[in-house]
């Protein structure tokens, strides 16, 4: 293990460029700084620190934007005219020169954490034409004798002019190149980025290395985690059953509320905030509850049950016969069996009885399916989505393009709704049957849908 | 309104001892929430959870304590634990009950002859198949995964209140029902609950295993009987053994037994009028009672009760199901490790308020030049190009000393360049070198290029600059395309 020590990296750029929002994203915190359209939103060097395992850390440090980097480089000239000065000393002139303190105090604080840096992030809007004052900040950052990695963020864009920015940065000597958009993530990007960094910070190489990995264990986790609510959720959705008499009972305002929960915890799974997703109302149908007895899966059920019973009382039935020293002949075993299984049937006939005349709603195949693919595209956008994005995610009113799997998923659901007691939302509690197995498989559809999405 | 209880009272709702198993209060508490959607918000009661443990598991239980107490749940629990003490109750009188009917197996008819291995079958056997199955299922359990309900009993018991308590009042009140959906998920979920369901099928076991004996105590006490034993294919060897082998643990105990002497002689077809051996053979049945009977249900229940208490203080709960899921930030807020290495002097400062548009025109033979992207000039003006390089900037300067007679100079400045400071200084410097009027025309190329509110930040901006570098307010001017 090689001993434990700070990575000092300074995000540098002319303002407005996305050096917080690259921050953002990288730490998947969208509380980070300020960030605006607006110049000079970020008037401060404000750092965090990242933990790379085994004692190391990369401190990151945010810095104001490079402005009038024409003015400046005139400056830099004219605190040390000398031809023959290094451009380290040269901007240590600048940096203890009245200017620095003045004119270009803003300019000032990112070449100062820049100089404290082992390596430098230079982030480019690659919607900006290439002007001749980002050639000045390239002119600048390459005197500085740091490793520099330029960031070509918004690369997502249409407007963005990757390959224009990639030849005029080759043009000036700058090879360390790569793209990384901040409002659209992708995680390859973010490979590569990390990649590099361990390429111009030998020592971090191997942390990187091990950085990349944990990433993609989140990643994982997440994704996991993301099927396994999107499936309680649909359980509680395609389970819940309402008497449409009953005063208060409402399942379309249920339903709702449980989608917009289901919607708050996929937004906090993947670190945003409620006002990043503009949820649009589900469009809802329900349909009366009507109970098929011939349907398969139910006879399936009724067998399982009946057959359960029927064993238990037989086992009741055998201590008895042994506890007449078997002179019983088995008696108390036949008749356990038959009594568990008549006392079955017979206390769903009493409930069936009971619940007469009562008619339920419950929400059709196709909602709670549409349930189903809103959730998961809500996944897919919130995996892509970059932490400095400010425009929040619409909700989908109209979803045609089935999920990967989505036959099985429905099968799911059909089981579900045959056991109201499996939703938190409704009035039943009916623990019977096995509502953790049916969210298990169902959390195992779902991330294959996932996996689909995502990778697809 | 609610009213809010002080600090210290939530303090002792957090750090109380809980009145139900404290897994089973923060299930409870998990499905109540479930219930209405999302996690409820009490700031003090977050924080004493915090300060209760530093695991988030701790912290959830803490949480739930409070809120359990704070919202009556707790007397919905304490009623379930009610039923389970009237059951633990019903389960030892009935044992007691069916272990001294068992007893009466002892004949009564004078003179009373008994087999001793029936006797030893009807009053034991029952008993331990019924342990074996425990410990069969118990092992099934825990190499699934947990899920069994322990016992038979247990699991009769449990479908047994399930069905009882589907009743009305669980249906109205959300307190009872989640009371008795966490009753379940407790007792059928956890390794505590399991050990908690059997330790009442052990109790149950344990009462007739005692009512045994207290019954065959007390009939041994008041009647005679011979005991004898008979096997067509065993020898008086093997059941010799055998006797010898059970009886070892009772001899253990100090009490008498009977030797392979008193086998032989014990056999059927003989006939041994001998009241030690009869007392022998007496002490023998109530000592195996005691040993093969009760011994093993005692330590079960030792077992069962460690268990308990273990899995009670090892619960961890399912951090992935929603309703645990939701507490993780509001329980395990993440610090914030942002420090501010470089403060800003100037911080606080205002940005300047600028004019409102103008509706004015730039003269139409006006010279044009744009600022870092190419922009249309109107057909009639001079257009000067494109400002892209310090190249350029020294061109246009160096035209504009030379004075030309231009009627205005307009800066074309597209919507999507940042009025940045380097920007800045050069209309600075064009202000101040041209000696014809200067206009600042903002270009507003594509109105979907940015968000409203950042479009009219943008505008906002530009037009400070304008003003700024000592251009009117009234030669700022908007153009769409």
């Amino acid at each position: 293990m090689s001993t434990p020590r700070l990575f000092r990296v300074a995000v540098i750029g002319h303002t407005n460029a996305g050096k917080t929002s690259l921050l953002r994203t990288l730490l998947r915190d969208r509380a980070f700084g300020e960030v605006s359209s607006r110049p000079a939103t970020t008037r401060h060097v404000e750092a965090t620190t990242l933990d790379l395992g085994d004692g190391h850390l990369l401190e990151l440090a945010d810095t104001p934007g490079l402005e009038d980097s024409m003015g400046l480089l005139d400056a830099l000239h004219a605190a040390d005219p000398s031809p023959r000065a290094s451009g380290a000393a040269r901007l240590q002139a600048f940096l203890d020169g009245p200017l620095a303190q003045s004119s270009f105090a803003q300019e000032a604080k990112a070449l100062r954490q820049l100089l404290a840096s082992d390596l430098a992030l230079y982030v480019v809007d690659a919607r900006e034409p290439v002007l001749g004052k980002y050639r000045d900040e390239f002119a600048i950052l390459a005197s500085s004798g740091k490793p520099c990695l330029v960031v070509l963020n918004f690369t997502a864009s249409p407007r963005a002019e990757t390959a224009r920015w990639r030849e005029a940065l080759h043009g000036a000597g700058i090879h360390n190149v790569t793209a990384f958009d901040t409002v659209v993530f992708d995680a390859a990007d973010e490979r590569r980025l990390w990649q590099q960094v361990g390429l111009l910070l030998p020592a971090a190489e191997a942390t990187c290395a091990r950085l990349l990995v944990r990433r993609e264990q989140t990643r994982e986790r997440e994704r996991q985690q993301a099927a396994r609510l999107i499936a309680e959720a649909l359980v509680d959705c395609a389970a819940l059953r309402v008497a449409i008499d009953a005063p208060g009972a409402d399942l379309a305002t249920r339903v709702r509320k449980r989608e917009a929960a289901l919607s708050r915890d996929l937004l906090a799974l993947y670190r945003f905030a409620p006002q990043d997703y503009a949820g649009g109302e589900l469009p809802l149908a329900s349909a009366t509850w009507t109970l098929d007895p011939f349907d398969a899966e139910l006879l399936k059920e009724l067998g399982f049950s009946l057959g359960t019973s029927a064993a238990k009382g037989a086992a009741a039935g055998a201590l008895v016969d042994a506890l007449t020293a078997f002179h019983s002949l088995g008696a108390a075993t036949a008749i356990g069996g038959a009594l568990g299984a008549g006392v079955d049937a017979v206390s769903r006939l009493v409930r069936r009885l009971r619940e007469g005349g009562v008619d339920y709603a419950q929400i059709d195949a196709a909602t709670a399916r549409f349930i189903a693919r809103r959730a998961v595209l809500l996944v897919r956008e919130l995996s892509r989505r970059g932490h400095a994005a400010q425009t929040p995610l619409a909700a989908r009113a109209e979803l045609a393009a089935p999920l990967a799997g989505e036959a099985a998923i429905a099968k799911q659901l059909a089981r579900a709704a045959r056991h109201p007691g499996w939703s938190e939302l409704g009035e039943d509690t009916d623990a019977e049957g096995d509502r953790d197995d049916c969210v298990q498989t169902l959390s195992t559809l779902l991330d294959a849908a996932l996996v689909h999405e995502l990778e697809g | 309104m609610r009213h809010r209880p002080p600090r210290s009272s939530i303090r002792k709702r957090v750090t109380a001892r809980p009145t139900v198993p404290s897994p089973w209060q923060t299930l409870a508490w998990r499905h109540y929430e479930e219930a209405q959607g999302e996690a409820l918000r009490d700031p003090a009661i977050e924080a004493a959870a915090i300060a209760a443990g530093p695991d988030l598991a701790t912290r959830i239980a803490a949480r739930a304590r409070a809120f359990c107490a704070r919202e009556s749940l707790d007397e919905a629990l304490a009623a379930y634990a009610r039923h389970g003490r009237q059951a633990l109750v019903i389960a030892v009188v009935a044992g007691t009950a069916i272990g001294l009917g068992t007893a009466r197996l002892i004949p009564e008819a004078a003179p009373a002859r008994a087999n001793v291995m029936d006797m030893l079958a009807a009053l034991l056997a029952p008993n331990l198949l019924a342990l074996l199955l425990w410990a069969v299922l118990q092992l099934a359990a825990s190499l699934r995964g947990g899920g069994a309900a322990g016992s038979l009993l247990g699991q009769t018991l449990q479908q047994g209140l399930e069905r009882l308590t589907r009743g009305l009042r669980a249906r109205r009140d959300p307190r009872a029902r989640a009371a008795q959906r966490a009753w379940f998920d407790y007792h059928a979920g956890t390794m505590a609950g399991r050990a908690r369901l059997a330790l009442l099928s052990h109790a149950f076991w344990l009462a007739l295993a005692l009512g045994a004996m207290l019954g065959c105590w007390w009939l041994l006490s008041l009647r005679q009987v011979d005991f004898y034993w008979g096997s067509t294919l065993l020898g008086p060897e093997a059941i010799g053994r055998l006797i010898e082998v059970l009886a070892r643990p009772i001899a253990a105990l100090g009490l008498p037994v009977p030797s392979a002497t008193d086998v032989a002689a014990s056999r059927l077809d003989a006939v041994a009028n001998d009241p030690a051996l009869r007392a022998r053979w007496g002490w023998f049945l109530l000592g195996a009672l005691a040993v093969f009977g009760v011994l093993p249900r005692v330590l079960a229940l030792a077992l069962c009760g460690a268990l308990v208490r273990l899995g009670d203080r090892r619960y961890r709960p399912d951090l992935s199901q929603p309703g645990f899921f939701r507490l993780q930030p509001l329980l395990m807020p993440e610090p914030m490790h942002t420090r501010v290495l470089d403060p800003d002097e100037g911080a606080g400062r205002a940005r300047p308020s600028v004019a409102v548009a103008s509706l004015g025109q730039p003269p139409p033979a006006a010279a044009w030049v744009a600022l870092e992207r190419a922009l249309p000039a109107p057909r009639e003006a001079l257009d000067l190009g494109t400002i892209v390089e310090r190249g350029d900037q020294q061109r246009l300067l160096a035209t504009l000393a030379q004075r030309p007679a231009w009627p205005a100079l307009v800066i074309h400045a597209p919507l999507a360049a940042t009025p940045d400071r380097g920007v800045a200084q050069f209309v600075a410097s064009l202000v101040a070198a041209a000696r014809c009027p200067l206009w600042l025309s903002i270009a507003i190329e594509d109105e979907d290029a940015l968000p409203a509110a950042e479009r009219a930040a943008r505008i906002e901006d530009w037009r400070a600059l304008g003003e700024k570098a000592g251009i009117a307010p009234a030669r700022i001017v908007e153009a769409r395309a």
